[in-house]
């Protein structure tokens, strides 16, 4: 029980620093970017994007799940993170967190789960905002379809599946923005990491990269049968392990 | 209760190869204000961070309130309050969520944010942004996260950085009435040499990584021997007299000249020699050394004392 006492107050300090920072806008802003994109290519070129009797959804959500997985995910993690660790290193507040009575973990853990709970909150508004810009589709151009068909359960299943594979790119960010002071070094390691993966996604090595793993869940289908799930266990995994691995390291550190 | 509060034995450390500190061997009296001076560089913020488990440290190097600092780090933190350095603030919080920050940590109630900042002047500025707060309102809600709590012990870099003379003054008799009103031990770092001589009943004296003093304020003044100030026609001339006759000079700059003296005879001596050289004298004074003539002579001389 104590060590759930410690988490709590861990916890509470670290949303306490985080009130009044940009990391809960840049949660919202990354899905609202990647849904009005792809809002805006089907209400304004969705004759072209849609035919007659095909369910609109499904090109739809592999625009918003492809254009998030590829691009804008591992992006938003390299910055959010370096947002979250920003509030201790701006301020040079690291030899005040560790000289408070708080064991090191506890630090750890829920500075941890406020980027992965921020995360969470992104993939839910991709879902939601998806969701309603199907929906609102459907009112403003009837004649895609939106009305007609739904894709809820594959829709929340992706978001679900990119969160999941998505945890070993997490916990890698994580341990770069804490280790790092400077902002730029693992916000543009992030950066040209996913792009590199993007440019050389075909070639079997990529695999191994966790900023690619999201987008290689889907396996360029929308079809969930088509999907590979291993990316969902290995990323899960890679959280763990290298959780971790990165508090290991960070404990053993001298504070700056 | 413990006699010292912070005991070091042997303690070094080193950066990347280079020590930064010298077989440390600290004992700080349990409800003593304990001066740590030093100029800078000397190692006072590093065995600061040693003491406060910021750099790793060898076992059993470190007792704090009795208690080994590697094996109990927890139940030692929650009775120190700690300003290392300059205060380290949430820019973006309001003076009082940075105490909540803290508060949260120390699990102590409400009303002590309350009480803290009373204590330092900061209750009508409580709501405002850090961001908008002056260095030495800075440095007070740094005071008021250390008081946060009612440490045992107070750990101080430097709290007086920035304050104004009143500040300092208010500082310095919070610090005195903490330590003996309420048996705190205050631990503070300071390079201003005059509050320390005011607020201090023990002091320690480092340089370039090693402990040249420690013991109580009467101990140092003890110590240190009286001091002749001169002022001839010819100071260049004086000086190189007074170094060849073997007199310890201390530096006064190139207006005037300062001897140690042991006795009053050797005031005449000093005289003789240089009228008998040529030598015309304006001025004789021989003054107690202030604690500020013991820091330098120390940290200029540090043989001065192991000869004596």
């Amino acid at each position: 029980m104590k060590q759930l006492d410690y988490f709590t107050r861990s916890f509470a300090q670290e949303r306490l620093k985080a009130k009044g920072t940009q990391v809960v806008w840049l949660a919202i802003l990354a899905p609202v970017f990647v849904v009005v994109v792809a809002f805006m290519a089907s209400y304004l070129d969705g004759n072209r994007l849609y035919q007659h009797n095909v369910n609109p959804w499904l090109a739809y959500s592999t625009h918003i799940l492809i254009g998030w997985t590829l691009f804008v995910f591992p992006i938003y993690t390299s910055l959010q993170s370096a947002l979250v660790h920003a509030i201790e290193h701006q301020s040079q507040t690291w030899k005040t967190v560790y000289s408070l009575p708080m064991p090191k973990w506890s630090v750890y853990v829920s500075k941890l789960v406020v980027l992965t709970g921020l995360i969470l909150l992104s993939h839910l508004l991709v879902f939601g905002l998806a969701e309603g810009g199907g929906w609102l589709l459907g009112m403003l151009k009837p004649q895609y379809g939106f009305q007609l068909f739904s894709l809820h359960r594959v829709l929340a299943e992706g978001c679900f599946a990119s969160l999941l594979s998505g945890l070993g790119m997490i916990a890698v960010q994580f341990y770069l923005g804490m280790r790092f002071s400077s902002f730029i070094l693992p916000a543009g390691f992030g950066l040209m990491v996913t792009l590199t993966g993007a440019i050389s996604r075909s070639l079997p090595i990529s695999r191994a990269s966790p900023y690619l793993w999201p987008v290689l869940v889907f396996n360029s289908s929308i079809q969930t049968d088509d999907w590979q799930y291993t990316y969902v266990w290995i990323g899960m995994l890679t959280f763990l392990l290298a959780g971790i691995g990165g508090f290991l390291a960070i404990a053993r550190r001298d504070v700056a | 209760m413990v006699p010292f509060s912070i005991e070091t034995h042997h303690l070094s450390h080193a950066f990347h190869n280079r020590p930064v500190l010298h077989d440390l061997n600290l004992q700080v009296p349990t409800g003593s204000i304990f001066g740590f001076l030093g100029p800078n560089g000397s190692g006072k913020t590093t065995t600061i961070r040693l003491l406060l488990g910021l750099i790793r440290s060898p076992s059993t190097a470190i007792r704090l309130m009795g208690k080994d600092s590697r094996t109990h780090r927890l139940e030692i933190l929650s009775r120190i309050g700690a300003l290392i350095e300059s205060p380290a603030l949430y820019n973006h919080l309001s003076g009082r969520d940075n105490l909540e920050v803290i508060r949260l940590a120390r699990q102590v109630d409400q009303k002590q944010i309350d009480r803290v900042l009373g204590m330092v002047q900061l209750t009508g500025d409580a709501q405002q942004k850090v961001r908008a707060y002056s260095l030495g309102m800075r440095q007070r809600l740094g005071i008021a996260m250390a008081l946060l709590g009612d440490p045992h012990l107070l750990i101080l870099d430097e709290p007086t950085n920035g304050l104004d003379p009143a500040g300092i003054r208010e500082i310095r008799e919070l610090l005195i009435e903490l330590s003996q009103r309420h048996g705190k031990t205050v631990f503070v770092s300071s390079h201003l040499l005059g509050e320390m001589e005011k607020m201090a009943t023990h002091l320690a004296i480092l340089n370039e990584g090693h402990l040249l003093f420690q013991g109580t304020m009467a101990q140092l003044q003890h110590l240190q021997l009286p001091v002749l100030s001169l002022e001839t026609d010819h100071n260049a001339t004086a000086r190189a007299l007074l170094q060849r006759a073997g007199y310890q000079l201390l530096d006064g700059g190139t207006e005037q000249l300062t001897v140690s003296v042991k006795d009053r005879p050797q005031i005449g001596a000093i005289n003789r020699l240089l009228l008998d050289q040529g030598v015309s004298i304006y001025k004789l004074h021989m003054h107690q050394p202030t604690l500020e003539d013991l820091f330098f002579t120390l940290t200029s001389h540090p043989k001065t004392l192991e000869n004596r």
